[in-house]
């Protein structure tokens, strides 16, 4: 007989007359006594969820814009509008954005492009609980799968909008150029980067709701510590300066805008040093969440 | 013995009647699991109790343990640690094979997608592969009937039909060895409940069952043992599930108080069969399947030409479970006994409220009431459990003497 039994908090096989009967233990014990234990689940489990994360992230998409006449075209338009805004503000000299020497329209609207994608990833593993609460309480799921198919429509959506942002650019004069290649690879660092974020506020944000909010009320400060819509500053003496030198995420944001722009490579080391803390930071936190489990639930409630 | 299935040893859980204080306590209990803190010597802190507290009993392949208990005793709590939702904070629990619950029909289902694609959704939410979910598709949808709907989003169904189509998903795709079951064992209309329930004897046959009900004739049909809970505790476990439901109806405080309401007609006394007559707020006993005959000595203050009288039986959860009406000839003013024969006392062993009440039945579109006993007084059937079948208010035939 096989377990079918989900993400089962520790399993021992015991030997007796059913030697293929799956055993599982619930006890007070902390789950860390036996990391390599929960870590084996992890990795097991994401294999053995993966239909359920494939269908999942399939309803989600289908589900999406069942209802919309417009549909995947609502992918492309925050960005684009976003982009249209900075680029009027700064027209009409309300504001002076610093691009260096690109052009400010193709300047922004690349960064906006990322930006709305790094919003949206560093919320999503948070939503993907909310939105999972009413299964969680009731049945033995693993969370991951859900957050994992949430990711996934967040990555669908950037490579959509990102398909028609080089489309676009190419349309207002951009050259192509090979390093256009290295840009999903930055891209992808760039949600890693929200991802990870996401991913290590969830347990405390399934818990309390300031976590969540605090979240979407800072965003809009956090553009600003990362070169989204201007330029990463030369001169690094300035306070402002320092936190956009040292922001993770500016790298692979600068990576991605120089790749289709400039085809500089001068930000592809860092981004690859941060890409890799990351995913050590996103292992970390599955782990956290998986010890975390039990409790949160209990404390949702019914 | 090696098919014991569930093992649940002193299984017991802390819980905080204060929301702030509950989150605050989420944070320190993640923060001891990480520093290996030993397993936190369970004293409760400020605003928290025990939900469940020394929980111990086995279920083996075969049987289903009845889990019955006031709401708010902990019986869904206890379903959610053996479903290893939540930890215990004491003791531990074993589960061998594999655990299916039928809980939560239709979990995961987006209502603007259309049946079909929701049975996959929730299929593979209860850990099913595709390929599983496709092998059965036609019996699940031949099950929920829903034949004509496939291609249809499930928002335009019915509630009935959306909780049938959960059902069938539920019944058709799991085959647990521990099977936890709660209330849910039908659902929809007469003729779909039917079906339902042989579908889930089906499916309990070869499991161990756990079964949460609130319906009584349900768990004593179904349960080989009944786990009584009080306030978290076990008050009783027993194979004698006659005994348990007898504790657990026992929780429920008598009436007391009886109202009375009266126009110039009381009940002096009533008697069952060759028994002393007992007074108002008195108590009866009868075997169950017996003829009773009921002996009612009443006074009018005046004559009448014909009385109706209604005798219901009401359970501990105050439903009407058995009634007979008979109408009289014409009663003098003054005493006089009517008596109404019951053949067969068809209801549960239990305690009931017998409830009366009399009408001037001249008129019969008007009938003018001249008294009710809101109850008149208890009565105590008693009998084996295990034979009885009835589960619906039944109307039983009453005959005048």
């Amino acid at each position: 007989m096989k377990s079918q039994s989900l993400s089962p908090e520790k399993c021992e096989r015991v030997s007796g007359p059913c030697t293929n009967d799956v055993v599982v233990v619930y006890t007070p014990d902390s789950l860390l006594r036996h990391p390599g234990q929960v870590l084996a689940e992890i990795f097991r489990d994401l294999w053995r969820t993966r239909e359920l994360t494939w269908i999942l992230f399939c309803r989600d998409m289908k589900a999406q814009f069942r209802q919309s006449i417009l549909g995947y075209a609502w992918l492309v338009a925050p960005p684009l509008v976003s982009a249209a805004a900075w680029y009027l503000l700064n027209r009409s000299g309300l504001m002076k954005i610093d691009t260096g020497d690109q052009p400010v329209a193709q300047f922004v609207v690349v960064g906006t492009t990322l930006w709305s994608a790094f919003s949206a990833v560093l919320m999503t593993p948070m939503d993907a609980i909310e939105n999972g609460k009413p299964v969680f309480t009731k049945l033995n799921v693993p969370i991951e799968a859900f957050i994992l198919a949430a990711t996934g429509s967040v990555v669908f959506n950037l490579v959509i909008s990102s398909t028609v942002l080089v489309a676009l650019l190419l349309a207002i004069g951009v050259d192509a150029r090979i390093t256009f290649l290295l840009f999903p690879f930055a891209a992808s660092s760039v949600l890693a980067m929200g991802f990870t974020l996401g991913m290590l506020l969830a347990p405390l944000s399934a818990l309390y709701a300031d976590v969540r909010r605090a979240v979407s009320a800072f965003l809009g400060l956090a553009m600003f510590t990362v070169p989204v819509i201007f330029q990463v500053p030369e001169d690094d003496s300035g306070m402002i300066a320092g936190v956009i030198g040292n922001n993770p995420l500016t790298p692979a944001i600068a990576l991605s805008r120089d790749a289709l722009l400039t085809g500089n490579l001068d930000w592809l080391s860092r981004t690859i040093v941060w890409l890799g803390a990351c995913c050590v930071l996103t292992l970390a936190s599955v782990f956290v969440l998986r010890i975390a489990k039990p409790h949160i639930i209990t404390r949702m409630g019914m | 013995m090696s098919d014991v299935l569930i093992r649940c040893e002193n299984a017991g859980k802390v819980f905080c009647r204060d929301l702030k204080r509950s989150l605050w306590y989420g944070v320190r209990d993640i923060a001891s699991d990480f520093l290996l803190k030993n397993v936190r010597d369970v004293q409760l802190r400020p605003q928290e109790f025990w939900a469940n507290q020394g929980i111990t009993f086995e279920v083996r392949r075969g049987e289903c343990l009845g889990l019955i208990g006031r709401n708010g005793a902990g019986k869904t709590t206890l379903l959610k640690m053996l479903n290893g939702l939540i930890k215990p904070d004491t003791g531990r629990i074993e589960l061998r094979g594999r655990v299916g619950a039928m809980i939560a029909l239709g979990a995961g289902f987006n209502p603007i997608l259309t049946a079909r694609e929701n049975v996959y959704v929730n299929g593979s939410i209860l850990g099913l592969s595709k390929q599983q979910i496709s092998d059965k598709f036609d019996e699940i949808i031949e099950f929920a009937e829903l034949e004509d709907f496939v291609d249809a989003p499930v928002r335009t169904f019915s509630s009935g039909m959306q909780v049938r189509l959960g059902f069938a998903v539920a019944v058709i795709l799991i085959q647990p060895d521990v099977l936890l079951l709660d209330e849910v064992l039908a659902v929809g209309d007469a003729g779909f409940r039917s079906k339902c329930y042989n579908a889930v004897m089906a499916m309990a046959n070869q499991a161990a069952v756990i079964l949460v009900s609130h319906s009584m004739p349900q768990i004593a049909r179904l349960s080989s043992h009944v786990l009584v809970m009080n306030a978290g505790e076990v008050k009783s476990c027993t194979d004698n599930v006659a005994a348990g439901i007898q504790t657990y109806f026992g929780e429920f405080p008598k009436t007391s108080a009886s109202s009375v309401v009266s126009r110039g007609t009381q009940i002096r006394s009533i008697a069952f069969d060759d028994s002393l007559p007992v007074l108002l707020g008195g108590e009866l006993t009868v075997s169950r399947r017996d003829d009773v005959l009921i002996r009612m000595e009443i006074e009018l203050e005046e004559p009448l030409v014909q009385m109706l009288c209604v005798l219901a039986f009401i359970d501990a959860e105050q439903k009407s479970v058995g009634r007979t009406e008979c109408v009289t000839a014409a009663l003098p003013a003054g005493r006089s006994t009517i008596r109404i024969q019951v053949p067969q006392l068809p209801l549960t062993p239990g305690n009931y409220d017998l409830q009366i009440l009399f009408s001037d039945s001249n008129n019969p579109k008007r009938p003018f009431h001249l008294a009710r006993y809101d109850p008149f007084g208890q009565v105590v059937v008693k009998g084996d459990v295990a034979q009885y079948t009835c589960t619906s208010p039944i109307l039983f035939d009453s005959h005048q003497c």
